[in-house]
């Protein structure tokens, strides 16, 4: 995410390849919410996907050393983030499925948020958690991360078109979904 | 693969013939993405705004699009605490770095009354600040190599403003060179700069 100043991704991963540990630092803060909402919409429970982040993130430091193009750091640290919290949902036991509804539905706002709300949005999570996960992370990560298609494809492994094909029937899934709201 | 292992890909999750039809393309060529893009810089182009497929499109994914943009302007937050819990963790696995040995004082040997030597990691933190003072250039890698003249640095940098790459190198240079006789008492063999 774009925001918080500071030498580009590419400088600070290299410094952290070298061992600076306050370079990984810097990393961390910078993308530490988008690898958490990346790991909460996969497993839909901000405890799990805490777990799911911190993993990510201590996984990367540890990968470092074989990250070979370090301005590739955030797709390649998102790539981490997506297979660790797909990891933690397989790992489930029967007993606890993927929560559904309440905790993805709003895990934001507060109870004022949802008063005033107009339920559009509550719709938007619910109508996101039926959508396959290939679809809904490559529309997440689109659309509410603002990553290209070239930086998708190198998360989810699959090829720039498979991503605007998948994007697209997200899109379309989505707004029926929503019709009842137009 | 990352996100569509087995058991994860719904009837309609997985991808259908690379290249043939991604759906973007409304009928007047347009790309769709390209159009909510332009939507969302609030700048439209004037076929976007006169083309009918276009204007039809975009009442279509208009619901989308304001479900999207309310849940935009409440986006949750990492949890307080991960990045100090994630930290920790990478603090106690810190790699080890080598050792560069020092020289003694001048007119004295090295070794003479025991050597001094600092840490490769501690050394590339000094050159790094020296550098962040050069403008023009951000320093990633600072690796040392053991040469018969004796141990050089190479600095891997950016541009991040105008300085043309020969000046910036020279500043980058001598940025280190100062820094390391300042604080080290050393003279490196050479400081060689790769710009990417």
């Amino acid at each position: 995410m774009p925001g918080r100043p500071g030498p580009p991704d590419g400088v600070l991963a290299e410094r952290a390849q070298d061992g600076d540990t306050s370079a990984f630092e810097t990393l961390v803060l910078r993308h530490q919410d988008t690898v958490f909402r990346v790991a909460l919409r996969t497993l839909g429970d901000r405890d799990e996907a805490a777990d799911a982040a911190q993993e990510a993130l201590v996984t990367a430091w540890r990968r470092l050393p074989t990250l070979r193009d370090a301005d590739r750091f955030r797709p390649w640290l998102l790539r981490i983030a997506a297979r660790s919290a797909l990891d933690a949902a397989r790992a489930r036991t029967p007993e606890h499925p993927l929560p559904e509804g309440a905790e993805v539905a709003d895990p934001g706002a507060g109870p004022a948020g949802r008063a005033v709300g107009s339920g559009l949005r509550q719709a938007l999570d619910r109508a996101l958690t039926d959508l396959p996960p290939p679809q809904r992370i490559c529309w997440i990560l689109r659309e509410m991360e603002g990553l290209g298609y070239e930086e998708i494809a190198d998360v989810v492994d699959a090829t720039p078109t498979a991503v605007r094909g998948r994007i697209h029937r997200a899109r379309t899934r989505l707004v029926e979904a929503l019709e009842p709201w137009r | 693969m990352a996100v569509n292992g087995p058991g994860t890909d719904g009837p309609d999750g997985g991808d259908r013939v690379d290249g043939i039809d991604d759906g973007d393309r409304l009928p007047c060529g347009t790309s769709l993405d390209a159009l909510l893009d332009h939507l969302r810089e609030g700048s439209p182009t004037a076929h976007e705004r006169a083309c009918p497929h276009c204007v039809a499109a975009v009442e279509e994914m208009r619901v989308l699009t304001a479900a999207r943009d309310e849940a935009e302007h409440d986006l949750p937050a990492a949890p307080p605490g991960l990045a100090d819990r994630v930290m920790r963790t990478v603090r106690a696995e810190e790699r080890a770095s080598g050792y560069i040995a020092l020289p003694g004082p001048p007119g004295r040997p090295a070794g003479g009354r025991g050597w001094t030597r600092i840490r490769t990691s501690a050394v590339a933190t000094l050159f790094r600040a020296a550098c962040d003072t050069v403008p023009g250039a951000a320093v990633g890698r600072c690796r040392f190599s053991e040469g018969p003249d004796g141990v050089a640095v190479e600095l891997s940098a950016r541009f991040t403003g105008e300085v043309p790459a020969p000046r910036l190198a020279e500043e980058l240079r001598s940025a280190v060179r100062t820094a390391a006789l300042h604080h080290l008492g050393w003279r490196p063999a050479r400081v060689d700069v790769r710009f990417h």
